[in-house]
């Protein structure tokens, strides 16, 4: 497979992935798509050079968030969301909608209890990223990956075990 | 290693395994360690309550893309028109590119020296600078020592008592200098930022050949307040005194004293007004205002300070120097808000944040033998400079940062936010870590981007101050502030200041312990309730 169709490949599986990164760090839709294409774009300039690509996914990812950072010129917050929205509603099974409703209303409640650079990392580690890919992505250290995530974790079991 | 079942895997190791990567010891290990299996199983159950929350809950809420997507070619093709169209200018813009960076280069030099840029930057971070309360000063003028507290509670004083007094007040009043605090580098910096053809001067000098102390001083063709300067101590920049020579006068001059602040009495408190018929305002109130400030980045490096009237009848924030935009900013984001004033004439007290002035280049007055040596493990001159520039501009955010922390715990004391609704606490929740979230990026820039220069990590060190086991978040803000503070002394020490070579050491080891400890007091905010 050339770099181009290898590309494409990747482009079709993780563009919504990646728009879906920087809507999370908060940028506007239409500027979200253009960085996330000009994340695309730039993968493919530098594979088609010869320079080699370990994991292009977690590249994306580093690629999408020091964008996000240059556009919004801050760090951003990580998943901020509403506390005024509203959650999706369950299916229409109105027998168990109500309890359903419940649980995830205190699903989102530990997410939102959680600070941004640990939903940041825990994100990209549901996504797959490795804990140096994370730390390279969000820039910090492994080891402070290792800490968010360590209590990222301990928080959710403590919310969802209540 | 991990045959042995008493050692545990560490969380980057289950993260291997979970991807498939961890070597077969250690997945036999997990095989036979309850204590490893379960936490496994926790970090499953997390994942995919995450998992659960991004895809059910999270998902339906986010915009879909607004455009169909480009595919791979047309997002080439664009480029490469892009590139094409370029190429035919290139060689004018090539020459037109040259000619700007060498004046930009030039003027960046420039600029980079401008004695303008280096007073701001004393400035803003002597405004931080830990001031003991019912300080004195003594201002000396037609031959008089006068005294009075250094922060009067009124912007009156008690100045009619004395026709000398008056008369200061009068004049520091007229040139539109506050006269509140005299010798206070946010009233000084509000009055040179009124000041459109002023001339800014910068030196060092030392008194009786010890105490080293920085000048900074304002002169201005025109006005009542010809010339205004501030002498802040080389060691913390606590302005110890100042120098004013008003059109027409004497010189006036003003000097911290220890006199105890019976000798002349000027504060006294202020006449209540008429009975409030309203709700008094309350740390919700507050609350809300900080959070409207947040919003648009005005709570932290901002010259504002956020505080209730004596009758707490209405929040009050108070602003000084402030450009007519970033005013009008304000006053949009307070708009919806009730019963809130907006001061930007008086500026800010004492305790308020000060703006944030851009990353002075000082590096210059490191010792030669410590320069090549930063610049060997650095790579290059370039890049001693860049890192200087990033770590002090860094150390200067996160002071700011620290102090936007002091302000919430200092408004929301442990018995005030446990009174605060539901919602409420969560504001408040919130507001707070975004100011911990933004300083453990900020204090890991410091760290990785002075890697190469701490020779090896150091032993653990607790953070500033009694509150290493606070209870609550507001217990270990003081040491947080402590701890900012340390660093951006060590800082400015190492990269802007002057030492010797032989001292160059113990600074290198002082600057590893400060950084250990606002790393410790920024966690344990990450971690407090």
């Amino acid at each position: 497979m050339n770099v181009h169709d290898q590309v494409e490949e990747i482009y079709v599986a993780e563009r919504n992935h990646i728009y879906a990164y920087l809507l999370y760090c908060g940028v506007a839709p239409q500027r979200a798509q253009e960085l996330a294409q000009d994340s695309f774009l730039k993968l493919y300039l530098k594979m088609e050079k010869g320079e080699s690509v370990d994991n292009p996914r977690a590249w994306l990812y580093r690629v999408a968030h020091n964008l996000a950072v240059r556009h919004q010129r801050r760090e951003p917050v990580f998943d901020e969301i509403d506390p005024n929205s509203r959650l999706p509603e369950p299916g229409p099974d109105p027998e168990n909608a109500l309890m359903e409703r419940q649980r995830r209303a205190a699903l989102a409640a530990a997410v939102a209890d959680l600070s941004p650079q640990q939903r940041n990392c825990l994100h990209l580690r549901v996504e797959g990223l490795r804990y140096r890919e994370i730390g390279e992505t969000v820039g910090i250290s492994t080891s402070a990956v290792g800490e968010f995530l360590k209590r990222a974790v301990a928080r959710l079991k403590a919310a969802l075990d209540a | 290693m991990h045959s042995n079942r008493t050692a545990h895997l560490t969380d980057e190791q289950l993260a291997r395994f979970q991807d498939g990567e961890l070597p077969s010891a250690g997945a036999a290990h997990l095989e036979h360690c309850p204590v490893c299996a379960s936490r496994l199983r926790d970090w499953n159950a997390a994942a995919a309550a995450y998992a659960e929350y991004r895809d059910a809950i999270r998902a339906p809420l986010l915009s879909p893309a607004p455009q169909p997507w480009r595919s791979l070619d047309q997002l080439i093709a664009a480029h490469q028109s892009s590139r094409g169209t370029n190429a035919l200018r290139w060689w004018a813009v090539a020459m037109a590119a040259a000619l700007s960076l060498a004046l930009a280069l030039v003027a960046t030099h420039r600029s980079a020296d401008q004695p303008s840029a280096r007073a701001n930057r004393l400035l803003a971070r002597s405004a931080l600078a830990t001031l003991p309360a019912n300080r004195m000063i003594a201002m000396r003028a037609r031959g008089r020592t006068l005294l009075r507290p250094a922060v009067l509670a009124s912007d009156e004083g008690d100045a009619a008592a004395d026709p000398d007094m008056a008369h200061l007040r009068n004049l520091f009043r007229s040139a539109r200098y506050g006269w509140r605090e005299p010798l206070s580098p946010r009233t000084f910096q509000s009055w040179r930022n009124m000041q459109k053809d002023r001339r800014d001067s910068v030196s060092m000098i030392s008194e009786r050949g010890e105490n080293r102390l920085y000048r900074v001083r304002t002169d201005v063709p025109a006005g009542v307040l010809r010339t205004a300067s501030l002498l802040l101590r080389a060691e913390d920049l606590r302005p110890t005194a100042g120098d004013f020579e008003f059109a027409g006068e004497g010189p006036v001059s003003i000097t911290e004293t220890a006199a105890p602040v019976e000798a002349a009495p000027m504060a006294r408190p202020t006449t209540p007004e008429a009975s409030p018929v309203e709700t008094p305002v309350g740390p919700a109130d507050t609350l809300r205002v900080l959070a409207a400030l947040n919003e648009i980045g005005a709570d932290a490096g901002e010259p504002l300070d956020v505080s209730q009237d004596a009758r707490h009848r209405r929040v009050v924030v108070r602003a000084a120097g402030l450009d007519p935009a970033r005013q009008q900013q304000i006053a949009a984001a307070l708009a919806p808000l009730p019963r809130v004033t907006l001061d930007f004439e008086s500026g800010p007290p004492r305790t308020a944040a000060v703006s944030l002035a851009a990353p002075q280049t000082y590096s210059s007055n490191i010792p030669a033998g410590l320069r090549q040596r930063f610049e060997e493990r650095l790579g290059g001159p370039v890049a001693v400079q860049e890192l200087t520039d990033r770590t002090l501009e860094a150390s200067a955010v996160i002071l700011a940062r620290a102090h936007a922390m002091e302000v919430l715990a200092a408004n929301f004391p442990p018995e005030t936010e446990a009174r605060l609704s539901l919602q409420d606490r969560s504001l408040l929740r919130r507001l707070r870590l975004r100011h911990v979230a933004e300083l453990e990026r900020l204090a890991a820039r410091i760290r990785t981007g002075l890697k190469p220069l701490l020779a090896s990590p150091s032993a653990p060190h607790p953070p500033f101050g009694d509150n290493q086991g606070g209870e609550t978040w507001q217990a270990g803000v003081s040491s947080l502030v402590a701890s900012a503070r340390e660093t951006d002394r060590v800082l400015n020490q190492i990269l802007a200041g002057s030492y010797s070579q032989s001292s160059a050491e113990d600074l290198l080891r002082g600057l590893a312990s400060a950084v250990d400890r606002l790393e410790s007091a920024v966690q344990s905010q990450s971690k407090g309730e």
